[in-house]
């Protein structure tokens, strides 16, 4: 039998659990360990943690005690930089540095093996940061989901900064949505939610379908928003198709995996047979299998960017079994 | 299912000062004091006026102006801040009142162009009976 990816949860799945406050921390992770969607636990560090990006040493042992207590063990530790936290400027570069070393102090803490950061750091932060990594025995990796690509300029930048340091502290977290098939349905409804006309529905359509350069999409939809009248709201919700919902063919994320440290399991909604319709599931799996990825994915539940409705366990465990049969292949 | 409500409900309550109310922001992630910008409120329709405001969160008290410099303070995600309003007499028990409230929520670490982030709006409107 092939070796195969190992499936857990980031309890970003469960935002809307969460946010209304149906679930403490402690209950999220014992419901995980309860449905079996473990083992590996992905924590977005300032939803799930008050005092992060700083941790106590008190607080970081009963979080580590809490997963071995359930079977269950820290994969990603979903951290932020926040270099626009300034009003007037931006973060140095001297200050973007020390943001993530405060964040890998916290993942070494918690037993995190990775911490997600954002592209947009760019190479010469990520080749201050690999000492410190390396220092940790952390992975720092950034997460790449559209507009970004494999073999966008800004990804090449960041693979020959990689290969070039030599690091294997280094990499990517690839998110499934770079590859969808169509955004979801959820998506184009909330459009119609914001007062689009169904003619401006079907136009965001087919940008989104079409081979045209992304800074170019972005024209046409501005262009069809405003033969529409769209508001502001609605306008910005129009550009989410091309920031939350990419066209990467599938087959380029094998260029990634040398440089892959974990991986967002992105979906929307698992249907009532089992699949997927907005994600090539089967595709993605069948390669992960065919290239012998042995890391983690994590079920990344984002409906709740559509919908309050506290649905998160229900799909993180119709997504698990979706893996699992498409695995077992 | 009534989700995550800009205005708490049943917040509203008569103060010596003026009166508070309960607000959350809607996003996933806690964010920097420093994040939130152009905050309005109004009372019965009239606005009021930012200088007679005052935010409470984690324990301590700001003057709105003072939010932007707070980088490294967080406004957590499960929690309500308290928008203490000084305007003596305005509101008493038990009396009804129209609350509207805008701020937005700047995602620090969401480029939409260069220096550029996205910035989330929260609005809420709620009819409350003061406590």
């Amino acid at each position: 039998m092939s070796a195969k990816p190992v499936l857990g949860t980031t309890l970003y799945s469960f935002t809307n659990e969460w946010l209304q406050r149906f679930y403490t921390l402690e209950e999220l992770v014992a419901k995980v360990a309860e449905l079996g969607l473990g083992p590996a636990v992905e924590v977005v560090g300032f939803q799930s943690f008050r005092e992060y990006p700083d941790l106590s040493d008190e607080f970081a042992r009963d979080f580590r005690s809490l997963l071995d207590r359930y079977g269950l063990f820290p994969s990603c530790l979903g951290g932020n930089c926040d270099v626009g936290r300034h009003r007037e400027r931006l973060m140095t570069e001297e200050e973007t540095v020390d943001f993530v070393e405060r964040q890998l102090v916290s993942a070494q803490k918690m037993g995190f093996r990775v911490l997600r950061i954002q592209t947009f750091v760019g190479p010469r932060v990520f080749e201050k940061i690999a000492p410190l990594a390396e220092k940790a025995k952390i992975q720092v990796a950034c997460e790449l989901h559209s507009p970004l690509h494999a073999r966008h300029p800004e990804v090449l930048e960041l693979r020959e900064c990689f290969d070039r340091v030599g690091s294997e502290y280094l990499g990517f977290v690839p998110d499934f949505s770079a590859s969808m098939a169509a955004p979801p349905a959820v998506y184009w409804q909330k459009l119609r939610d914001l007062g689009a006309p169904e003619a401006l529905v079907e136009e965001a359509k087919e940008v989104w379908a079409s081979d045209r350069p992304i800074p170019e999409k972005f024209g046409a939809l501005t262009d069809a928003a405003g033969r529409y009248g769209a508001d502001g709201a609605l306008r910005a919700q129009l550009n989410m198709s091309l920031t939350m919902f990419g066209r990467m063919p599938v087959e380029q994320l094998a260029e990634l995996l040398p440089y892959t440290k974990h991986i967002h399991g992105k979906f929307y909604g698992v249907d009532a047979s089992g699949n997927e319709p907005s994600l090539p599931y089967p595709e993605l799996m069948a390669l992960l299998k065919r290239e012998g990825y042995q890391g983690t994915i994590s079920a990344e539940w984002e409906g709740h960017a559509f919908t309050e409705e506290p649905i998160g366990f229900e799909q993180v465990r119709a997504w698990k079994a979706m893996c699992e049969r498409l695995l077992a292949k | 299912m009534s989700g995550v409500k800009v205005i708490e409900d049943n917040s509203l309550r008569a103060t010596p000062s003026g009166f508070e109310v309960r607000v959350r922001f809607k996003w996933y992630r806690s964010l920097p004091l420093s994040c939130l910008e152009d905050l309005r409120l109004s009372i019965d329709g009239e606005p009021v006026d930012p200088g007679l405001i005052k935010f409470h969160i984690n324990g301590h008290v700001y003057r709105l102006s003072e939010l932007t410099e707070l980088v490294e303070e967080n406004w957590f995600v499960l929690d309500p801040a308290i928008l203490e309003v000084e305007l003596p007499g305005k509101v008493k028990p038990g009396e009804p009142h129209q609350i509207d409230i805008s701020f937005g929520m700047r995602a620090p670490y969401i480029r939409t162009g260069p220096g550029d982030f996205l910035t989330v709006i929260n609005r809420g409107s709620a009819t409350q009976v003061a406590a």
